[in-house]
């Protein structure tokens, strides 16, 4: 009885050490931490979360100790010199102050660029939603073409040449760039 | 290095239970029953009891659930509390006012425990006959509940302050954990409910900014990497605000921070889960959640461009020539989304993981600094000026011994106003002492210095005087440790 009981906690516990084996890869594998200082595919992972579940595992069985500080200060730790930290504070220190920098610039090229991607690499629906935003975004009527496109941007252009404003270009070719991108056959299946 | 009591070591078996009744309560209401994450997080509530059993807490183990905290013979247990607002919730509405877990349960039992908790066919208080049937009927034998009685459970030990700030910090985990949930089920977000939780942090930011960013560095669940985005979100506004937002902006900036792991949800489990290492095939697949992530925010009725561009462009380096998801061609990111991107890395770098230590902020800043072409160079060093040596919300040891909180920046980046937790040599607070201390200046006849910079493992000694940054003087370390072997 006794026997079956102890069996029965050591299944239950080598379960508990492979599902905490599991949520560690996922969280090292999720992480935002830069691949350069802790990277997810590195074949030394495997060994340290072998590591951390047997030490919980120990510990389950009643034969290890909670983890001590030792244990914990084993973790990997970028290290960082003070004479580093002490060099990188005193370059701040001498560089000019840039100020404030711009809020939400760039927010609609880099809109447009997305929807973009968005249609060259989504599945059809998706594809068509990325089509109806962007025709939505540049004010073009849901059935215009390339030639209906080519005819609004000649004549855009034409009033350009009277007024001419930066923005307007910039948006024009904004415009150009997008239906290049979305007409062309090359680069993605028509919606 | 000091060795833990028995009691400390108590004490952080019955936290980690705690944490993983919440999280296994969290999964469990996200996954179809049975599922794969549900079983590891059943399993591991389960080995997590087997600790508390190992460390000498007495069974049955009685957490005590309140509206706002989970806690245990009076004592809150924040760090557990924080992403347990569901749970919390399901307690109130089925009267519950504590539950008592036997040695012997089992997964399979727990597993039943949350379903009855996460019953939608029952959102009413249980009488006793019928939650004794409904136990006898599940099968559940090692868990008791203690149902709520007209006098009122204790109330556990926090501060006005402290509980306000884990309500809002509660707040902005469960909008998101709803948001990851729906997203995961292909349904339209809750973008208004995202809305309404920056509206109110940007409020509390204005009113009192360290009690919610100190309370957010305790947060200990962090399933589906929740915690790590309500932090991007918190740091976000904080460097945004600083920057002259318009409450407008801070809101989109605070809702796109939020939501620009989004993708995550999407990811699907077989390659978040699997067996070995992942190959590369595998690894593509996982770096196409910042695409994923901007697919379900084009998907919403109401479009958020700056959500949808911090979605797809927080892991994308310089003018959108590095870093991924790769694209047909450069898609340069927007402001925000670079500066989501420093919020994002700076949060990973200094917090704890099961897998790697937390640096302080000045090793963080380095580390960034490091790779600094990897980052929009205007928005890191503003991020750094603005957050300083000793960001809000970050603990401290004075050179007097006591300890601190770090409330604002003061006159220069080393020199912050501090709320005293403790008094000289880390005694208790008297009575009408002044709990805040502008540090490097004369106050109440004394000149205090930050001695030390405490992290949830760590102690960094930060020298002898104030430290050389903003100064321009000579070099000096800012921070010296004191352990061996972390430098």
């Amino acid at each position: 009885m006794l026997r079956d009981r102890d069996e029965k906690a050591e299944a239950e516990l080598k379960a508990a050490a492979e599902a905490r084996k599991e949520k560690l890869r996922a969280e090292t594998a999720m992480s935002s931490v830069p691949q350069e200082i802790f990277d997810s595919t590195d074949p030394m992972l495997e060994a340290r979360l072998t590591e951390l579940t047997e030490d919980a595992l120990r510990l389950l069985r009643g034969r290890g100790h909670m983890p001590s500080q030792e244990a914990i200060s084993s973790l990997p730790l970028e290290p960082v010199a003070s004479e580093e930290i002490a060099g990188f504070l005193h370059s701040l220190a001498s560089r000019p102050d840039a100020g404030r920098p711009p809020l939400l610039e760039g927010i609609e090229n880099e809109f447009f660029g997305v929807l973009i991607d968005t249609y060259l690499t989504a599945r059809a629906a998706m594809q068509r939603r990325a089509l109806n935003l962007l025709k939505d975004g540049l004010d073009l009527s849901p059935e215009a073409g390339l030639d209906r496109l080519t005819s609004d941007l000649v004549t855009t252009l034409a009033s350009l040449g009277k007024k001419g404003s930066d923005e307007r270009l910039e948006n024009l070719c904004k415009q150009i760039a997008t239906a290049v991108v979305v007409a062309s056959p090359a680069l993605g299946d028509e919606p | 290095m000091r060795t833990r009591t028995a009691d400390e070591v108590r004490r952080q078996a019955i936290e980690a239970f705690a944490h993983e009744l919440v999280a296994s309560h969290l999964v469990v209401g996200m996954q179809p029953a049975g599922g794969r994450e549900s079983e590891a997080a059943l399993v591991s509530l389960v080995a997590a009891l087997h600790t508390a059993v190992a460390s000498g807490t007495a069974m049955p183990l009685r957490l005590d659930l309140s509206p706002e905290c989970i806690s245990h013979q009076g004592e809150a247990i924040a760090s557990a509390s924080l992403q347990a607002r569901r749970l919390l919730q399901c307690a109130q509405i089925q009267g519950i006012e504590a539950i008592c877990f036997g040695e012997g349960l089992t997964p399979v039992e727990a597993g039943r425990l949350m379903a009855l908790l996460l019953d939608k066919d029952h959102d009413q208080r249980w009488q006793p006959d019928a939650l004794a049937n409904a136990m006898r009927h599940r099968g559940i034998r090692s868990v008791q509940f203690v149902l709520q009685t007209g006098a009122g459970a204790k109330k556990p030990n926090l501060t006005t302050d402290v509980r306000e700030a884990m309500r809002q910090y509660q707040d902005l985990a469960d909008a998101l954990h709803e948001n990851n949930t729906l997203a995961r089920r292909d349904l339209d977000l809750d973008m208004a409910s995202a809305s309404t939780v920056i509206e109110r942090a940007i409020q509390q930011l204005e009113v009192e900014p360290s009690g919610l960013l100190a309370v957010a560095t305790k947060d200990s669940v962090d399933r589906f990497t929740t915690g790590h985005s309500v932090r991007v979100a918190l740091l976000a506004l904080r460097v945004a605000r600083a920057a002259g937002a318009t409450r407008n902006q801070l809101l989109q900036v605070g809702t796109a921070a939020l939501l620009h792991d989004i993708g995550k949800s999407k990811v699907p489990h077989e390659v978040l889960f699997k067996q070995g290492s992942l190959n590369n095939e595998e690894w593509a697949y996982l770096a196409e959640h910042p695409r994923l992530g901007a697919q379900i925010l084009l998907e919403q009725p109401v479009v958020d461009p700056t959500a949808v561009g911090a979605a797809f462009s927080h892991h994308v380096c310089g003018n959108g020539t590095r870093g991924y998801p790769r694209s047909p061609f450069p898609i340069p990111p927007g402001s925000t989304s670079r500066l989501v991107r420093v919020c994002d890395v700076f949060e990973a770098l200094t917090s704890v993981r099961p897998y790697k230590r937390a640096l302080t902020p000045c090793e963080a800043y380095t580390v960034m600094f490091r790779a600094e072409g990897d980052f929009d160079p205007r928005w890191l060093h503003f991020f750094v000026r603005t957050l300083g040596a000793f960001p809000q919300g970050s603990h401290v040891r004075l050179d007097d011994g006591s300890e601190a909180l770090v409330m604002e920046q003061g006159t220069r980046a080393d020199r912050p106003i501090v709320r005293l937790l403790s008094g000289a040599g880390g005694t208790a607070l008297l009575p009408g002492q002044p709990d805040r201390v502008p540090i490097g200046e004369l106050h109440e006849g004394q000149v205090r210095q930050v001695a030390a910079v405490l992290t949830p493992d760590r102690t960094i000694d930060t020298g002898a005087g104030p430290s050389e940054w903003l100064t321009q003087t000579a070099h000096s370390p800012c921070l010296r440790r004191t352990h061996s072997g972390s430098a």
